[in-house]
């Protein structure tokens, strides 16, 4: 599952790389989006994969017990990338209106 | 004593909170104590660490393996400082030059906040926090370019690219130190990681992602675009104090967390990025057509000083400190200055300034006081941060930055006399001095005379820096 999840970020990070070099603004979004998708589900496979397991130490010997951590920082990183993908949607909506074009080179040369 | 770190953070957050909601002169009440209570605030826990050492503090009593750690040490103190005493003067020049303005709406929320954010990635003790803190600089310093609309939303949406792309890479390198010792304090961090492959990975990710947020050449594209088109107050911000923050967590985790990761090659390499940087930043600003355009790739050609730190270590880590600061005082200065230019003269080209400095003399002395920090003449804490570098690089026999330092200092002449000279000659066809207005004349002065009184200042500055060590050995 783990080696699952690695070979899924290391494409969500080149996939999104791809994205933000591409000419289209709102590409760029997309890229933007999944960029923080993938650091975000590099945290959460950074604490151990775990299935079913309590998040609590209850000291019982031979139980397995998953890691809260990781959850509470991509919970606190999600909320954070949101935010500023929304930011970026409004900051390109302003720009594809005055511009009438979402190709960034004519907007950078306009 | 210990919550004078809380009070910084929490103060200006307040504050930012405040004037985004509230109008009239309510609204200007709430604003002007929040800075004076931030400034006061900063300036007890600057003295409470000189006095005591490095302190700790564990909020909601929970200690370090499982709570969240402010720590204040030396360095912290030292950017605080900086912070604070650059942030209160900017604040005095924003208020007059965003009166009556609709801009100035957007403007001091989104400084309040972008204050809080540095103040907590100075004093922040966990590799998390620092992540928080720099997406809070990150979208309030966008705003602060965006908000002037025009050339500056092209600028602000590719600075935004930029800034979040940073944050993420430091964030992919937070994951695995995660990964690998399963906590993200910075101490925990320090003792726990050995010489792991996964270790150096997570230092390039996150030097990778600083130096582009820190606008090192050659990553440092959106730095002129973004501060030469924002508002002059938020230019001088920018550039005086918002790129200090990335380049201090750098130090931060290059001194603290990865000390035995952080090999030569990589320290060479960021050297050799500094001396690059000094000479292309300064060429810029040599050719650039705009005042605010000079002043903005000056600062690319100043941040390249600062990397020298890295391969040099020992002496030139304070000396780079504090030619952080210089700069930090002398570019708020002359960003003050090209926006009362910009605003007296309708326009900021440098072919036709022909008198200029008739019509505002005192923002012509004060952009040349400045500009005798930003070259390194002496007496000034520019003289004095390149000083300690030399002396650094003379003792290890660096000669590339031994030749480097001299270069950029006379380039820096070059591009500072480009806009000192057209200004001053011409001047009987001058018209008659503007008429004398506090906030755009005082704040610049007062910027430019604390860059030079850095140069009577350096003991007392070392003695605040070596609190707590933070460059390891004795300090």
């Amino acid at each position: 599952m783990t080696l699952l999840l690695s070979l899924l970020v290391g494409a969500m990070f080149s996939a999104a790389i791809y994205l933000l070099l591409r000419r289209s603004v709102v590409d760029l979004i997309f890229g933007l989006l999944l960029l923080s998708h993938a650091a975000n589900l590099l945290v959460f496979t950074a604490g151990g994969v775990q299935y079913g397991s309590p998040p609590l130490v209850w000291h019982v010997a031979g139980e397995d017990m998953a890691d809260p951590l990781p959850q509470a920082l991509v919970l606190t990183a999600i909320v954070i990338g949101f935010a500023l993908v929304a930011f970026a949607v409004v900051l390109v909506a302003r720009l594809c209106t005055a511009e009438k074009t979402d190709d960034a080179e004519e907007i950078t040369r306009s | 004593m210990a919550w004078a770190a809380a009070w910084v953070i929490a103060i200006p957050c307040v504050a930012g909170a405040l004037a985004f909601a509230l109008r009239g002169a309510l609204r200007g009440l709430f604003i002007a104590l929040g800075v004076a209570g931030a400034t006061a605030a900063a300036a007890a826990l600057v003295v409470f660490v000189a006095r005591d050492g490095a302190r700790d503090l564990a909020l909601g009593g929970w200690l370090a393996p499982l709570g969240i750690r402010l720590r204040a040490d030396g360095l912290s103190a030292f950017f605080i400082a900086l912070q604070a005493g650059v942030g209160a003067i900017v604040s005095g020049y924003a208020a007059g030059y965003f009166a009556g303005d609709r801009e100035g709406k957007a403007f001091w929320p989104l400084w309040l906040t972008l204050w809080a954010g540095l103040c907590g990635l100075y004093l922040t003790g966990d590799l998390f926090n620092a992540y928080v803190a720099l997406e809070l600089i990150g979208v309030t310093a966008v705003g602060l370019v965006a908000a002037s609309g025009g050339a500056a939303l092209v600028a602000g949406l590719r600075y935004l690219i930029v800034t979040l792309t940073g944050s993420l890479l430091y964030l992919a390198g937070v994951a695995l130190v995660y990964a690998e010792i399963g906590a993200v304090d910075m101490e925990a961090a320090a003792q726990g990681l050995g010489p792991s492959p996964v270790a150096h990975v997570a230092l390039a990710l996150m030097a990778a992602g600083l130096l582009l947020k820190t606008a090192v050449f050659p990553m440092h594209f959106w730095l002129p675009p973004a501060h030469a088109n924002a508002a002059a107050p938020a230019s001088a911000i920018l550039s005086g104090l918002v790129i200090k923050g990335s380049f201090y967590l750098l130090v931060r985790i290059w001194n603290d967390v990865f000390s035995a990761h952080a090999d030569d090659m990589l320290a060479e390499l960021m050297g050799v990025l500094g001396v690059a940087a000094v000479i292309w930043g300064s060429a810029q600003a040599i050719v650039a057509a705009r005042v605010k355009m000079l002043v903005a790739y000056s600062t690319v050609a100043q941040v390249g000083y600062l990397l020298m730190a890295f391969p040099l270590g020992g002496d030139a880590w304070p000396g780079a400190m504090y030619f952080a600061a210089a700069h930090g005082l002398a570019k708020a200065a002359m960003f003050a200055v090209a926006g009362a230019i910009a605003r007296e003269l309708g326009h900021d080209d440098i072919a036709k300034l022909g008198g200029a400095a008739g019509t505002l003399p005192a923002g012509f002395f004060a952009f040349a006081l400045a500009g005798v920090s930003l070259i390194g003449l002496p007496p000034s804490g520019g003289f004095l941060g390149k000083w300690l570098l030399l002396s650094a690089a003379a003792d290890h026999d660096h000669m590339l930055y031994l030749a480097a330092i001299p270069a950029g200092t006379l380039m820096a002449a070059g591009y500072v006399f480009r806009v000192i000279a057209p200004a001053l000659a011409e001047l009987r066809r001058a018209p008659r001095p503007s008429p004398w207005r506090l906030w755009r004349e005082a704040p610049p002065l007062v910027l430019a005379l604390a860059a030079l009184a850095l140069g009577f200042s350096l003991s007392p500055a070392l003695v605040l820096l070596s609190r707590g060590a933070p460059f390891g050995g004795g300090g």
